[in-house]
């Protein structure tokens, strides 16, 4: 019989996909359900310590497996390391740099003034940046399989992210602060 | 007493037998026991018929504790060692508990978890509440009719890993086997997703006495996912009626209360707050000692306007619970009230503005988390039906360990889905280092000191190499409980060390075995006897477990040589469940277990084929 193992077999076979940026997530949040119903715990809750051992494990792959595959960025991030391509901060565009500083100066305007709608402005704008490079992810890897260029905006991504958590908390502590 | 039927070989024993397993929901103020007995899912009542057992314990010297309505009868007359809403102090130092100064209770600073000295002893929050789950215990078994197989014992979501911990010892400590720690809005959402049967996002609002959760799950094709959730694990009805405390000194002027006055407002402001659930204004006349009378009379506006705050507290869990997971509120198909402070219409008000839809209730809030528990504990005990939902869980709050500068590194986000296992790399800072000291942590903030601690442990033996040099990889691992475990392990030598997290803030094993020993649930038993018998227990549901995985797959997935093997361990293990060989016993166990290690790989194997060739489940296994 064919074996799959914890060691060897990337995420996308794991969900039998094939691996790229433009993924259909209706079909991995399918097959991960469908595993799910056989491999969870508690399936396996009245089985022995073996078959327990082995369904905590496999469900825990497939939980990091789905996390990794169903988030753009980091989906992005881990296609790149399959290919063995790591970016380095140096290919960070000088343009892109102080935008980030212009937004981030906005925001700590925004959070001096205890501004709600600015935040929100800023956080939609943040999204729609990071909304068009997916697009543009989605060309480079599956079109062009141009991955250092890739990298490079995965990269920027992440920077992306980061601020728009750090919006998220701002607009939360306003508004824990005024309940 | 038979304590095990022994069952032929290749003749299965279980099932087809209905296994006796109970949902317990403990609550701040008042627990409750569910079960499904012959298809019906059903809250077990006490011998008066009353559903509701009150949180609450009374300890005398040299005499039995006294658990729920009789223990609550003497919350008045002595209050010092009557104990309510012990749930507060589960997993908790002194410092951690909210108007400690205020309680009626001789608190005990005691390392890792608070306790309070009463007539009969010095009390951990654990030993209470298992005082409470054996009451609970004896009333399933009772009304049941025989020996259960275990619980699943429902938690806030918000529990951190030492409350968690605290109350998987309480309940090892009342003698009841854990199936499961489930998340209580989780089991809301199971008991009224069963009930509504529809697909869709749910929100989960669950104000209880003590604790606030909120979570946003989704059920599409037979599993309940949680997407996020967010709480408060110290805010809850109790604070409403503290409020009303409040407001009744305020009115008086009264103050420099003792511990019996003090008790008798608490009891008559949460009279007053259930009276105003359904009129507009409540008389409130007492009698103090001293001859303190006085008679007050509180609007519904007024209640409403004092706790208002609270209300509006609970509102930013919601929003972050949404945010978390992606959603909006347009998103949420129906919104879920659990517990009993849900009950104030101020509440449901609030929560009808904040979704924009008027909340479902045609659960009993009270009873609809221990519904939810029983579904999930039949189901666990292997017990199949029809509509089985599956449950994907998250964890409330990050995970991560402590870095240089005080600073802490997340390692498992909060709303993980679990279990979940993640490693990290980390390296020495200094030449010729030959330990690392690690920290872990649970918490949102990034400065260690404003996270909970979970555990320090250390990785020794690391040769000595330059700075950087080291590779220690650190795994963190959650299991289906939300219990945490971590494991250090550096790289090039293999060095190990690891951990299960619990003593920070836990109690330590010594002190579990010493209330075990205390406890009554045992007294009958010596230490030896019942070694043997947790022994006899896991040898009999390893081969239960192996004798269905034979009849299910035996034929397709081993050679005869193989089988045989499995066959010859099977015989080796039920002729050493007769005897009292304990150690004979262990090392049989172990021989069936090993045997059927590879034949376990290829079951699992086979299931993950399935699931990705699209068959249905009722295609698998037969």
């Amino acid at each position: 019989m064919s074996e799959i193992s914890a060691s060897g077999q990337n995420y996308f076979e794991l969900f039998g996909l094939t691996p790229m940026f433009a993924l259909d997530r209706q079909r991995l949040e399918q097959h991960y359900r469908d595993m799910q119903q056989r491999i969870h715990p508690d399936r396996h809750a009245q089985s022995s310590d073996n078959e327990r051992r082995l369904a905590a494990q496999w469900t825990s792959l497939a939980n990091e497996g789905f996390q990794t595959l169903k988030h753009p960025l980091r989906r992005a991030q881990y296609l790149l390391q399959l290919q063995q391509i790591s970016a380095s901060p140096a290919a960070l565009p000088g343009s892109f740099l102080l935008e980030q500083m212009e937004w981030r100066e906005s925001l700590a305007n925004a959070k001096t003034r205890r501004d709600e709608h600015a935040l929100n402005q800023l956080h939609f704008t943040v999204q729609q940046q990071l909304a068009t490079l997916e697009q543009q992810l989605s060309d480079l890897f599956d079109k062009q399989a141009d991955y250092t260029r890739a990298a490079g905006l995965v990269m920027q991504g992440q920077f992306l992210e980061k601020l728009a958590n750090e919006i998220n908390t701002a607009i939360d502590e306003l508004l824990d602060a005024a309940s | 007493m038979t304590l095990l039927n022994i069952a032929e070989p290749g003749m299965s024993t279980a099932p087809h037998q209905h296994r006796r397993a109970i949902g317990i929901d403990l609550g701040t103020t008042n627990s409750l026991v569910a079960s499904i007995r012959n298809g019906n899912n059903m809250v077990l009542p006490d011998a008066e018929g009353r559903m509701l057992l009150p949180s609450v314990v009374h300890y005398q010297s040299a005499q039995p504790a006294r658990v729920g309505h009789t223990a609550l009868a003497q919350a008045q007359a002595d209050p010092a060692n009557t104990i309510i809403s012990v749930k507060r102090f589960m997993g908790r130092n002194l410092r951690d508990i909210a108007h400690a100064a205020t309680l009626p209770y001789a608190f005990v600073d005691t390392p890792g978890m608070v306790s309070v000295n009463t007539a009969a002893g010095e009390k951990s929050p654990v030993e209470v509440s298992a005082d409470i789950l054996k009451s609970l215990r004896e009333r399933a078994e009772e009304s049941l009719g025989g020996e259960l197989l275990g619980a699943v014992i429902t938690v806030p979501a918000y529990f951190d890993d030492a409350q968690r911990q605290a109350t998987r010892d309480a309940a090892q400590l009342a003698g009841l086997q854990v199936l499961r720690l489930l998340n209580e809005p989780t089991a809301a959402a199971i008991a009224y997703g069963l009930d509504n049967a529809s697909e869709g996002v749910y929100a989960v609002y669950d104000l209880g006495g003590g604790t606030f959760d909120v979570s946003i799950l989704r059920m599409q094709q037979g599993v309940f996912e949680v997407l996020a959730t967010a709480g408060d694990s110290a805010l809850g009805g109790d604070d409403f009626d503290r409020c009303v405390v409040d407001w009744m000194l305020q009115q008086t002027q009264l103050h420099g209360l003792n511990a019996q006055d003090s008790r008798q407002l608490l009891s008559l402001a949460r009279q007053a707050k259930e009276s105003l659930s359904d009129h507009t204004d409540v008389m409130i006349t007492t009698t103090l000692s001293g001859a303190n009378q006085f008679s007050l009379t509180l609007q519904q506006t007024e209640f409403w306007q004092i706790t208002q705050s609270l209300v509006q507290k609970t509102l930013a869990p919601t929003r972050r619970a949404l945010r978390d997971s992606g959603l909006s509120v347009t998103d949420v198909k129906g919104v879920v009230l659990v517990g009993g402070a849900t009950r104030m219409p101020h509440v449901r008000q609030a929560v009808a503005e904040f979704f924009g839809q008027a909340p479902l209730t045609n659960l009993d809030p009270d009873q609809v988390v221990a519904l939810g528990a029983a579904i999930q504990a039949n189901a666990l005990a292997g017990n199949h039906s029809e509509d089985q939902v599956l449950l994907l869980d998250v964890i409330p709050l990050s995970l991560g360990i402590e870095t240089m500068g005080g600073l802490v590194e997340k390692i498992i986000p909060r709303n993980s889905t679990i279990p979940v296992a993640r490693a990290q790399e980390f390296t020495t800072f200094k030449d010729g280092q030959t330990a690392m000291s690690i920290h872990a942590v649970q918490g949102e903030r990034e400065l260690v000191s404003d996270c909970r601690s979970l555990a320090h442990f250390s990785l020794k033996g690391i040769p000595a190499m330059v700075a950087g040099a080291a590779r220690i990889r650190v795994t963190f691992q959650v299991d289906a409980d939300g219990l945490l475990s971590v494991s250090a392990r550096e790289l090039s030598t293999g060095v190990e060390t690891s951990v299960t997290v619990k003593p920070a803030y836990g109690l330590s094993d010594d002190a579990i075995t010493r209330m075990l020993q205390d406890s009554q649930a045992y007294a009958s038993e010596d230490a030896e006897a019942r070694a043997l018998r947790e022994l006899q227990i896991d040898a009999q549901r390893l081969l239960d477990a192996t004798h269905s995985a034979l009849t299910e797959d035996g034929e397709t997935l081993l050679e005869a040589i193989e089988r045989k093997q499995i066959d010859n361990a099977i015989t080796e293990l039920q002729q050493c469940l007769q005897a009292t060989d304990r150690p004979a016993l262990r090392a049989a166990s172990e021989n069936l277990n090993r045997a059927t290690t590879e034949f376990a790989a290829r079951r699992m194997n086979r299931n993950i084929l399935s699931a990705l060739s699209g068959r249905k489940l009722a295609d698998v296994g037969t």
